[in-house]
């Protein structure tokens, strides 16, 4: 198990170029090099979207837009070996404008009152533990870690993307990471 | 736990949030801008696949065959089907020569797990090493989540149940700390409707039917979306009939030494008082509960237990006897505060603007509950009790400067809220004492 982890990290930095490679032939048209981009970014996609927007339908939808921005505007990329912040800036940008036209019609989306419920169908274990995530961390805390733990990205491109100073993304992910760590450790008994 | 191992397991339950939209993303793209095939398909292998793969025959085990000798074989004729289910399921269409005729992916996690490999053609030993290497790098298979289904389906029964051993015996020794459920497939025509409508393999169905055959408080439905492991621990913890080696992993659930505890210190029971205990994994009402039972000379519980983050659902106390009520049996009172504040100003003669550190708590004598109200009138102290079922008054303390007066209260008094006054916060001094305590307002 230790040994195939070991592998599975030198496989990282071989993702960056490939996830660039795909991108270029985006750019020139193959559906297939779409797809696999598509199925290797997608959970980092949808779940960054799903820590701004905490609502399953608003996450989709912008992971839907997400994917058709990239698949218009592969050609515009120059390749910087920041693929997955490129993706993501995407994902951030269509989230504000989510939150903006949702403000517009007096909806309130974002960092709602509202706990939110993801879908019946997921494992419960799992639809537990993101539910949790998603409802008791802070809203930079849950976007911090969740670009962390599932894009890949440095704390120091967290930085970037978020806007925040890095020590700040550092001392949210920490504090993030212990809270998570406290609950699966059962904690005090229930989380009151 | 580690920080990777948490963020491996955040990666996990996000991983299955992500709804598939590939399609609809496709069909936005063409509407707004054609675009033609310019480049040829070339074959996409998941990344580093190559490496995994060649780990993977290095610990494959190399049996012979011993099924050669048939005649000439269909090459394309399915011999064998074997299911893996741990929480992806895929399905191996195997020919007589244990060649893979067809790999299936039967959910969206099988898809993540299979991938861009291609089976066809490889040998089963191969392929079941490539599967298993792939959820363990997927975080299907960890210590977890450490359990899976093998389910063989074979005509022949003899060949069946020797495919099956081997399976097992060969993923018992991949999988170190797994546990592994192997059984043959039954021809049952209730089972293959079952998988089909719930969208599960005919392996998983199977087992999930052992399970409520001799349990009927489990529902199909219910236990039809839970992962292997899950299925497993209610399997050996009502001791279903089921061919597995190894341990199902409790490690996702606080562990039965902590509801112990739990359940223990919600009474405050000591561990040397119990007698008769018994505690279990279960599944209730769609979640893993831990069922804890234990008696004590002077009562039976019985308590549910959240086992994934220790909170109690459920509490049942019997208690034998009632010396000591506690509070949900002990007699509401029936006269409301202000009223017996009334009558208690009125016999002390005052009115409700002379009087300040005004304080009321309730209390029990035996099972009837009391009022203990005392407040300051300039420098003067009055402390009146009066009986909540009847108004009755009694005067513990009136118009005298203000001293020590022992307080009669059996056992702990309670705070009610008070209208008129801030309590901040009633300790167990007696309430003389308190009444010299600034109030914050």
């Amino acid at each position: 198990m230790v040994f195939l982890m070991a592998v599975y990290e030198n496989l990282i930095d071989e993702q960056t170029q490939n996830t660039e490679e795909l991108i270029k032939e985006i750019a020139l048209g193959s559906q297939d090099a779409f797809k696999v981009f598509y199925e290797s970014t997608k959970t980092a996609v949808y779940s960054f979207a799903l820590s701004f927007l905490k609502n399953t339908h608003d996450a989709e939808d912008v992971m839907q837009t997400v994917y058709v921005n990239v698949y218009h505007s592969a050609a515009q990329y120059t390749a910087q070996g920041k693929p997955m912040a490129w993706v993501l800036t995407i994902t951030k940008n269509l989230c504000y404008e989510k939150l903006r036209s949702a403000s517009r019609f007096g909806q309130i989306v974002g960092d709602a009152e509202n706990d939110i419920s993801l879908s019946n169908d997921m494992n419960i274990d799992d639809r537990l533990f993101a539910e949790f995530c998603l409802n008791s961390l802070k809203a930079d805390e849950r976007k911090i870690v969740v670009l962390h733990a599932i894009s890949g990205l440095k704390h120091r491109e967290i930085a970037r993307l978020l806007d925040l100073p890095l020590g700040t993304v550092l001392s949210k992910y920490n504090r993030a990471i212990g809270k998570i760590k406290n609950h699966l450790q059962g904690g005090e008994y229930g989380d009151q | 736990m580690t920080n990777k191992e948490i963020e491996k397991k955040i990666g996990k339950a996000f991983s299955n949030a992500v709804p598939q939209v590939f399609d609809e993303v496709l069909r936005k793209c063409e509407k707004e801008k054609p675009t033609p095939q310019t480049v040829e398909n070339k074959s996409y292998k998941v990344i580093g696949l190559k490496k995994i793969l060649s780990v993977a025959a290095m610990i494959a085990i190399i049996f012979t065959s011993g099924l050669a000798g048939f005649g000439i074989a269909n090459l394309d004729k399915v011999d064998s089907i074997i299911s893996f289910d741990v929480n992806p399921s895929i399905e191996l269409k195997v020919n007589r020569k244990e060649k893979i005729i067809d790999a299936t992916a039967l959910n969206e996690d099988a898809q993540k797990v299979l991938g861009k490999m291609d089976l066809k053609g490889s040998d089963l030993t191969v392929a079941v090493n490539a599967i298993i290497g792939s959820m363990l790098r997927n975080g299907y298979i960890d210590e977890l989540s450490n359990s899976i289904l093998i389910s063989v389906d074979n005509k022949n029964e003899k060949r069946s149940a020797s495919l099956e051993k081997r399976l097992f015996n060969e993923i018992s020794e991949i999988l170190v700390d797994g546990a592994v459920i192997s059984q043959t497939l039954k021809k049952n025509e209730k089972i293959i409707k079952l998988a089909e409508e719930y969208g599960i393999t005919r392996g998983k169905a199977q087992l999930i039917l052992q399970i409520t055959a001799d349990n009927s408080k489990y529902k199909f439905k219910d236990l039809a979306p839970l992962t292997i492991n899950d299925l497993n621990l209610i399997a050996s913890g009502e001791k279903v009939k089921i061919t597995s080696s190894g341990k199902a992993s409790e490690k996702q659930y606080i562990g039965k030494a902590k509801a112990k505890k739990i359940a223990l210190s919600a009474d405050k029971v000591s561990e040397n008082d119990i007698s008769d205990y018994k505690a279990g994994l279960k599944y209730k009402s769609g979640k893993m509960v831990y069922e804890i039972e234990f008696k004590t000379e002077t009562a039976e519980y019985e308590y549910i237990i959240n086992a994934t983050n220790g909170k109690i659902i459920k509490e049942e106390i019997e208690r034998k006897g009632q010396e000591e009520p506690l509070t949900p049996t002990l007699t509401q009172p029936t006269v409301d505060e202000n009223t017996a504040k009334a009558s208690v100003l009125a016999l002390a003669g005052v009115g409700e603007q002379d009087i300040s550190n005004y304080i009321c708590l309730i209390d029990y004598n035996g099972e009837a509950p009391y009022y203990n109200m005392s407040f300051t009138v300039g420098e003067v102290l009055y402390v009146y009790n009066v009986d909540a079922t009847t108004g009755e008054i009694t005067t513990v303390q009136n118009g005298n400067p203000q001293e020590e007066v022992t307080s009669e209260t059996p056992s702990e008094p309670q705070e009610i809220p008070s209208s008129d006054t801030d309590i901040s916060s009633i300790t167990e001094s007696t309430a003389q004492s308190e009444t010299e305590q600034t109030q914050s307002q």
